[in-house]
């Protein structure tokens, strides 16, 4: 069965010719997109033989093929820096997790160690799932993108209907039966990048006309309809951004780019500010924390209080007063206040650089890729974790609205880590490919 | 132009270079410069590092920034509402000082009390921990604290239902009886932490009434809001003591190594200058005078000590209970309030209240009339601008010169010829216009000024009224000379009451000036003493000659012949004073006419060393005659027969007066006519007997009654004293003379307490008995007697 799906005809599709590939790189490139087969061809000639294949293997073949070597395909080991950076930010947000939700899961669950042990399950299995994902040679990913994207459109639609809400008005999970429960949209930002970054590189030659942005659109449209229905600001605006950062980096023409932002920024300033006012509360709150101190801004203002708390040195590990039951929810989006509180200034500091220095690595990833498709997925997941970071810890900070993003590696929250983790192994597949500068 | 531009050294060294096109900053970013290959493969790496600046460097030094914005430079605002949520701010109440008399009587005093206080917010987990749930704790609360405070129950369980609150008041102020049965609650419910109690303090004013203007009272907080409860405020408080504990947010407390307990500072005593004893004397004699009087605005009196001039009394009435000083017991008030809505209601009370607080001895100024004199007398003693043995001319009237103005004196006969002494004596106008214009208008001032009249006095008291240094008030734009004679004798300068019995005091105690003071000491909580208020000299304004003079010329006042202050007149003692009637020139009647009065009299005794000096105002009399030497000086006089007795000033007897003077009756029951003799000579008395017995087996009058000495008694030897019923008769209105024919061959005996020369033309204003009581022969008829004579 499992020869089958890889049939040799087929096997051109994903893979790559590594002789092309040595030739570019002794010309000079550090950067080398090695072209499919297809990608040179008319869209259409691809067309059928993925029709073709799908009736042969179906979901199953893809996921073993997923792992079968592939011997033009060179695995070389991790990328150790990040994997190291991934470690230490998930022990850095453990700790933060046990320190900030300590108060929180006493008076909730009579159990101080609630959300630290089954957070450091996750986290423990996230590693894992990171470092198995790591083995796939991710260019068998191309396959993997359109069956993910119909399964979040179908996971998203499914939230409107029979979705849940966990502690606040949004309907954002799926709860069947004694499952943990599921957050769609975590799938839809994974989705996104993957989608993306296959349809930059299938129609990498007609990128530059206006026309062919109309599939990414078409996607980008009805995800963000799904997300704001929820409502889901802060996952919608992480879609937009990170679909954008794609478009631009796959080879888009900035120009159309740049008119479609204008015309979205404009949509969504008539949105807040229009008849509709939508989230128009948050940015009252945003402009002055004190106008409504016991309702819509009582979250906010507690969480300056918490930061503002800090000072330089911080209160130290623990000792963060605005944890004892003034701040809602400290383990979730308003983590990083407590943090402040405890580590002061500097220890934020440290913080913000340890994921500026993730970011970066993941970005030097991006760029050592061996092809685009690699340098496409790995900006889309590294450009998912610094809006993810730079929204969170600006609303913690008060640079920003309240949005709603979590805090990757540090909120609280199960299948989100399981998500992160997964992209991680991603970015980890492509480094095992990296080429080196001589 | 400027050549030496700082190329210019580079274009003259090197060679210009020639011009290469300017490159774009990033020339693959926007992918149009493609590779001649036609790859844009360069454009994703130049893209990718434009998308790493942005997201890897710029988005978190963004972050940093702002968070050393918030955590280092905007912090404060934030960090202090933190704390103030974070933690429990208990106050610790500190005992408010005492207040107390000069010989520590205590006249305002604390109470230890208790107020109970509702946590709603701790309900919720105090009904998880016992398993109840939260309405029937709520529930539990509401009954049992309704039951014991009497309080309503819908109320508290309105109280208990703001779940965000952590403090609610149930009851304040209550007593230790009631805070126990409270107390028992809690422990029985176990409720701490929801329901508690703190202590407290609460004022109490044993005399009620009892210097009410003086001492003021306290808000329900604690804080003074009028007298020397406001003025000294800061002193009696204290300091409030804290337990600052930490909280979480459903206000239960965290460990108690956080707790922080700071001792509360107790506040000091002040001790005032004020003598209980007098107060009660003047405050007792004031509200007589205000009772028949009916003054509309109401009757003020201050006893000051002349050599010092602290204040031993201040009295104004109507009073209040300071007890209960917001109650209104206005009858008529609170009839026509019924009525009114709710915003005229409280302007009306309001208007009420500030009224009936106003120390009027000190919160508000009047037209001191013909007091000042005293001072425009002094003044001239003083500028020696009177001629040895001058005359001066009363016609009834005195032209002032330049403006060809003419002012009246008060006797439209006028005084004819009279020296500066009778002048004063006969409170004589032109005498006053004469002097004032003759000493001109700097002069004038400049002593003016020197009283301390045109400045406040700074006693210790709270809305000191006047220091205006304006001195006419009269705004209808008189000449300069006119102003001058108005003000001569007082009828225009408006000063505050204790401004005039500071300044006369002055003249009394041999020219010098002294700040009026009303505390003595304050006494810090341990006992100490925190600060002694010594008597402080502001000035010396006359010669000790022109006070002994001034002194004399107003002891004549009271005892002259025809003195407008006859009726101050206390046996045994040289008064001296000052009547004053003026006209209030700025507030009309209800006729639109300025024929509103205030009198008053100011008196000084012993006239040949003064002692103690008292001034009685009557503001707006209904009823008598309105003149201040026939409604001010009685009472002043009334003051001082009580007043000097007690501060120890022996009383020196006329022979006349000794003939007159009260002595209690012996009891000869039981002697013999030898012994009674004896007795009766001893004592002054003079006896006649009655029967033919051995021993005394009766006396008239009865023994211990109070009769002047020159009555003669009547003793029965073996007899039986007669025993019948008499209708005492009516005797007010009559002089003496018209009594004693009246009564002459009745059993009465007659006792006049103000009166020594029997021929006097005094009216009888006061009997005791009153008329038509029904007595026993040998019955004692007091008489209190007025010259009703004395206008002004």
């Amino acid at each position: 069965m499992s020869d089958h799906s890889h049939p040799s005809s087929d096997r051109t599709d994903d893979s790559l010719y590594i002789s092309s590939y040595d030739k570019q790189l002794a010309a000079g490139n550090s950067i080398v997109d090695v072209p499919l087969p297809g990608e040179s061809d008319a869209p259409d000639a691809t067309a059928p033989s993925r029709k073709k294949k799908k009736k042969r293997g179906g979901l199953w073949s893809i996921s073993i093929g997923l792992f079968q070597s592939d011997e033009r395909l060179k695995i070389g080991p991790i990328d150790v820096p990040f994997f190291l950076l991934l470690l230490a930010i998930t022990v850095v947000g453990l700790i933060s997790l046990f320190s900030a939700s300590y108060t929180a899961a006493y008076y909730k669950f009579n159990n101080p160690y609630h959300y630290i042990s089954s957070q450091a399950l996750y986290a423990v299995i996230g590693i894992g799932v990171a470092l198995v994902i790591s083995r796939i040679p991710y260019q068998k990913l191309h396959r993997l993108a359109i069956p993910a994207m119909i399964a979040a459109f179908v996971l998203l639609a499914l939230v409107t209907l029979i979705g849940t809400s966990l502690n606040t008005e949004a309907k954002r999970w799926i709860k069947i039966g004694t499952l943990p429960t599921f957050q769609p949209s975590e799938l839809a930002k994974a989705a996104l990048v993957l989608i993306f970054s296959s349809l930059c590189i299938r129609m990498r030659d007609r990128i530059k006309q206006p026309k062919s942005l109309i599939p990414f659109f078409i996607i980008l449209g009805v995800m963000s309809f799904f997300l704001l229905g929820q409502p889901h600001l802060s996952a919608t605006i992480i879609i937009l951004v990170t679909g954008f950062v794609i478009l631009f980096v796959g080879g888009a023409n900035v120009l159309h780019l740049t008119g479609i932002v204008c015309i979205g920024a404009a949509g969504l300033a008539w949105l807040v500010l229009g008849p509709i006012k939508y989230q128009y509360d948050r940015i009252v709150t945003w402009i002055d924390p004190f106008i409504d101190p016991l309702g819509e801004g009582f979250q906010m203002l507690q969480s300056l209080y918490a930061v503002c708390s800090g000072g330089l040195w911080g209160l130290g590990l623990g000792q963060s007063r605005q944890k004892q039951m003034y701040l809602p929810e400290p383990y979730n989006d308003f983590i990083f206040s407590i943090t402040c509180e405890e580590l002061g200034f500097i220890g934020a500091s440290l913080i913000i650089i340890l994921f500026a220095a993730f970011v970066i690595r993941g970005f030097y990833i991006a760029l050592r890729s061996r092809d685009t498709f690699g340098t496409l997925l790995v900006v889309g997941f590294m450009t998912q974790i610094s809006i993810q970071v730079f929204f969170n810890i600006g609303v913690v900070t008060n640079l920003l609205p309240v949005t709603g993003a979590s805090l990757p590696f540090f909120s609280s929250g199960g299948t989100s880590a399981l998500m992160l983790y997964a992209q991680m192994g991603i970015v980890l597949s492509v480094s095992r490919q990296m080429t080196i500068r001589s | 132009m400027d050549h030496k531009t700082p190329d210019q050294p580079e274009l003259s060294g090197k060679p210009e270079a020639p011009k290469k096109p300017r490159r774009p900053l990033f020339p693959r970013l926007f992918g149009k410069s493609r590779r001649s290959d036609g790859t844009t493969t360069n454009s994703v790496f130049t893209r990718t590092i434009f998308v790493m600046t942005i997201l890897g460097f710029v988005a978190f030094a963004l972050l940093i920034a702002k968070l050393f914005q918030v955590q280092l430079v905007d912090y404060e605002v934030y960090q202090r509402n933190a704390v103030s949520q974070q933690t429990r701010n208990e106050v610790i109440t500190p005992s408010r000082g005492t207040i107390y008399d000069v010989n520590g009587k205590q006249l305002a005093v604390s109470a230890t009390v208790e107020t109970v206080i509702l946590n709603p917010a701790g309900i919720k987990d105090a009904a998880e921990k016992r398993n109840v749930s939260e309405d029937a704790l709520k529930a539990t609360i509401c009954q049992g604290l309704s039951e014991i405070l009497s309080l309503d129950y819908d109320k508290l369980l309105e109280k208990a239902n703001k779940t965000s609150s952590q403090y609610e008041y149930v009851a304040r102020k209550i007593d230790i009886e009631l805070a126990d049965r409270v107390r028992t609650f809690i422990t029985k419910n176990k409720l701490s932490g929801v329901v508690y109690l703190i202590t407290d303090t609460k004022r109490y004013y044993p005399y009620g009434n009892f210097l009410s203007h003086v001492l003021g009272f306290c808000g329900i907080d604690n804080d003074g809001l009028y007298g020397i409860e406001y003025y000294f405020d800061d002193d009696l408080k204290g300091e409030p003591g804290r337990i600052i504990s930490a909280k979480n947010g459903r206000g239960v407390d965290m460990p108690f190594d956080y707790e922080q307990y700071y001792s509360a500072q107790d506040g000091d005593s002040i001790e005032l200058t004020i003598d209980e004893v007098i107060q009660h004397y003047l405050e007792r004699h004031l509200e007589e005078c205000y009772a028949w009087s009916k003054a509309a605005v109401g009757v003020t009196g201050i006893v000051m000590d002349v050599e010092n001039a602290a204040v031993l009394g201040m009295a104004c009435k109507p009073d209040f209970d300071l007890n209960s000083p917001f109650e209104i017991n206005d009858e008529t008030l609170l009839f026509a309030m019924e009525i009114m809505d709710d915003e005229q209601k409280a302007a009306e009370r309001t208007n009420y209240l500030q009224n009936l607080w106003s120390n009027r001895a000190v919160n508000a100024t009047y037209e001191s009339g013909s007091v000042f004199k005293i001072l425009t007398g002094a003044m001239s003693i003083e500028e020696n601008i009177i001629g040895a043995d001058e005359l001066f001319y009363c016609g009834g009237s005195k032209s002032v010169e330049l403006s060809g103005e003419t002012i009246g004196c008060w006797s439209t006969h006028g005084h004819g010829q009279q020296t500066f002494e009778e002048g004063v004596m006969q409170s004589c106008n032109c005498v006053f216009i004469t002097l004032g214009l003759r000493m001109g208008p700097a002069t004038f001032f400049k002593y003016y000024k020197a009283f301390g009249l045109t400045q406040k006095t700074g006693i210790t008291l709270p809305g000191e009224a006047g220091g205006s240094s304006a001195l006419y008030f009269d705004t209808r734009g008189l000449s300069v000379d006119v102003q001058l004679a108005n003000a001569a004798f007082g009828q225009s300068n408006k000063v505050t009451p204790i401004q005039i019995i500071t300044a006369v005091s002055a003249v009394a105690n041999g020219g010098t000036l002294y700040q009026p003071r009303i505390v003595s000491r304050i006494i810090a909580a341990d006992g100490s003493l925190r600060q002694d208020s010594d008597p402080v000299v502001v000035r010396q304004v006359i010669t000790e000659q022109t006070s002994k003079r001034m002194n004399a010329a107003l002891e004549q006042v009271v005892s002259g012949e025809s003195g407008t202050g006859r009726n101050a007149y206390v046996k045994g003692y040289r008064v001296a004073g000052k009547t004053g009637t003026s006209q209030k020139l700025d507030k009309l009647d209800e006729e639109g006419e300025a024929n509103l009065r205030i009198v008053s009299f100011l008196a000084f005794a012993p006239a040949d060393d003064p002692k103690v000096a008292v001034l009685i105002i009557v503001d707006e009399p209904t009823e008598g005659l309105v003149s201040g030497g026939a409604m001010a000086a009685p009472v002043a006089a009334d003051v001082l027969s009580d007043v000097l007795p007690y501060l120890g000033v022996e009383p020196i007897y006329t022979e006349e007066e000794l003939l007159t003077l009260d002595i209690f009756t012996p009891d000869f029951t039981g002697m013999t006519v030898e012994e009674v003799n004896k007795r009766a000579a001893s004592d002054g008395l003079t006896v006649t007997f009655v029967g033919e017995g051995d021993r005394v087996t009766d006396q008239l009058p009865a023994p211990g009654s109070m009769v002047p000495r020159n009555v003669t008694m009547t003793v029965y030897l073996s007899a039986s004293k007669p025993d019948y019923d008499i209708v005492v008769p009516n005797l007010v209105g009559m002089t003496y003379s018209g009594i004693a024919k009246l009564l002459r061959g009745s059993t009465y005996y007659i006792r006049a307490v103000n009166l020594v020369d029997y021929s006097s033309k005094k009216l009888c204003v006061k009997q005791t008995p009153e008329a038509g009581e029904v007595v026993k022969p040998g019955t004692v008829i007091t008489l209190d007697f007025l010259d009703s004579t004395i206008i002004e």
